[in-house]
């Protein structure tokens, strides 16, 4: 009764079938994104590449998002879907090829990065606006909580799945096995009905909608401070992820499947934060939520640290994550949902 | 909405190239010391110094 009441988009046949393509795609690409980490320190011995990857894979989504979400409003979703899902599968194909001949370069692995960013642009908006026609309107909420899942729960299966594989069968089986999973997502599409959308309605463009935010966030201090914080937090946070193959490799000398343990983490912390913010019934100040997560954070550290290093790291990144979870609101709705 | 989807899909990969600089100068362990640093820090800052986070009450709170 409680599973059904809980998965009770899953009774729609094409919301089921879209759900399991994007899982399993999703933890592929995760697969993929692990053996590239790997492969780019093991090729270069350079964190700066590693730094460089994210920087090649977040740009485009940066530059190319606006374009994307309004090339979404205006052309099929499906067409959108398919020249996306199948870029992906070519890319994965390309790294595959390259790393088995052995003629794989850095530079290849960069500019894959970007134009994953790149297509990324596009089939974020198209695969969210596809999601809303897959079931009717009562079941949407659950939908999009579903959809949620997706992404936290290949985040805590993906890397570590590449990490176990990456010993076994080599990094171009990780690109190999990305591929497999693009061409699953790529075959749901065909086998699901995605109705078009009505013609493009006048709305505001992006760039005016930016402006108003930014107008607001500028004149209302709450939301200007929030802004700051999660931008510094941001900014500051995220990039740590890239340089988790330095640990792995040098530092740990846990290897691969460290590797994905440690890229793991932050997936079980971000279903750990979430679940705990939505357990909590009287949402707590967010200078208590602070300091109770940073004293969370380094009582875990204290704890295991001498214990097992390994464990020890990987636990505190769960943490760490949890608590930029916790300011930056990650995956949930922004602060100033939440706070007036 | 979209300046919060910015910020958050913006600016981590922004970081991940400077802080990738640094890396390479002190080394990763140190990089990453430093993010956390300046995160704690900072964010201690504008709670302690800025009284909009504190006054600010939650939706539906009274």
């Amino acid at each position: 009764m409680y599973f059904t009441h809980t998965f009770r988009a899953f009774r729609h046949r094409d919301y089921f079938i879209f759900w399991c393509g994007l899982f399993l795609g999703h933890t592929g690409t995760l697969v993929q994104t692990t053996a590239q980490g790997w492969l780019i320190f093991q090729l270069t011995d350079s964190p700066f590449y590693l730094g460089l990857e994210g920087f090649c894979l977040g740009l485009p989504r940066v530059l190319f998002s606006a374009l994307g979400g309004a090339v979404v409003d205006r052309t099929d979703r499906k067409t959108i879907f398919v020249i996306t899902q199948s870029a992906f599968l070519l890319m994965a194909l390309f790294l595959g090829v390259m790393n088995h001949l052995g003629t794989i370069r850095v530079w290849h692995l960069l500019m894959v990065s970007a134009l994953t960013g790149f297509f990324v642009s596009f089939e974020q908006p198209v695969r969210q606006s596809i999601l809303h026609h897959l079931v009717p309107r009562s079941d949407l909420p659950n939908a999009v909580t579903l959809y949620q899942m997706v992404f936290n729960g290949s985040m805590l299966f993906g890397p570590s799945i590449g990490g176990l594989l990456i010993p076994w069968i080599d990094t171009q089986g990780c690109f190999f096995v990305a591929t497999g999973g693009n061409l699953i997502v790529l075959l749901t599409i065909f086998m699901i009905r995605i109705p078009s959308l009505p013609a493009a309605q006048s709305r505001k463009s992006l760039t005016r909608d930016m402006m108003e935010g930014l107008n607001l966030a500028w004149n209302t201090p709450l939301f200007l401070t929030l802004f700051t914080v999660l931008g510094i937090v941001t900014f500051c946070t995220k990039p740590y992820t890239q340089f988790m193959p330095v640990f792995a490799r040098d530092i740990l000398a846990v290897g691969a499947p460290g590797l994905g343990l440690l890229l793991m983490a932050p997936g079980a912390g971000a279903i750990l934060g979430g679940l705990t913010l939505a357990s909590i019934r009287r949402f707590p100040k967010p200078h208590r939520l602070l300091f109770f997560s940073c004293r969370g954070f380094w009582l875990v550290h204290r704890s295991l640290r001498r214990v097992a290093p390994p464990v020890s790291v990987a636990i505190v990144f769960v943490y760490r994550r949890r608590i930029s979870d916790h300011f930056s609101f990650r995956d949930r709705n922004p602060a100033a949902n939440l706070y007036r | 909405m979209s300046l919060f989807g910015l910020i958050n899909r913006g600016l981590g990969p922004m970081g991940s190239f400077p802080f990738g600089l640094i890396a390479t100068v002190i080394g990763a362990p140190w990089t990453v010391a430093a993010c956390g640093f300046l995160t704690v820090a900072s964010v201690a800052y504008v709670v302690i110094y800025r009284s909009q986070l504190r006054d600010a009450k939650a939706v539906g709170e009274a």
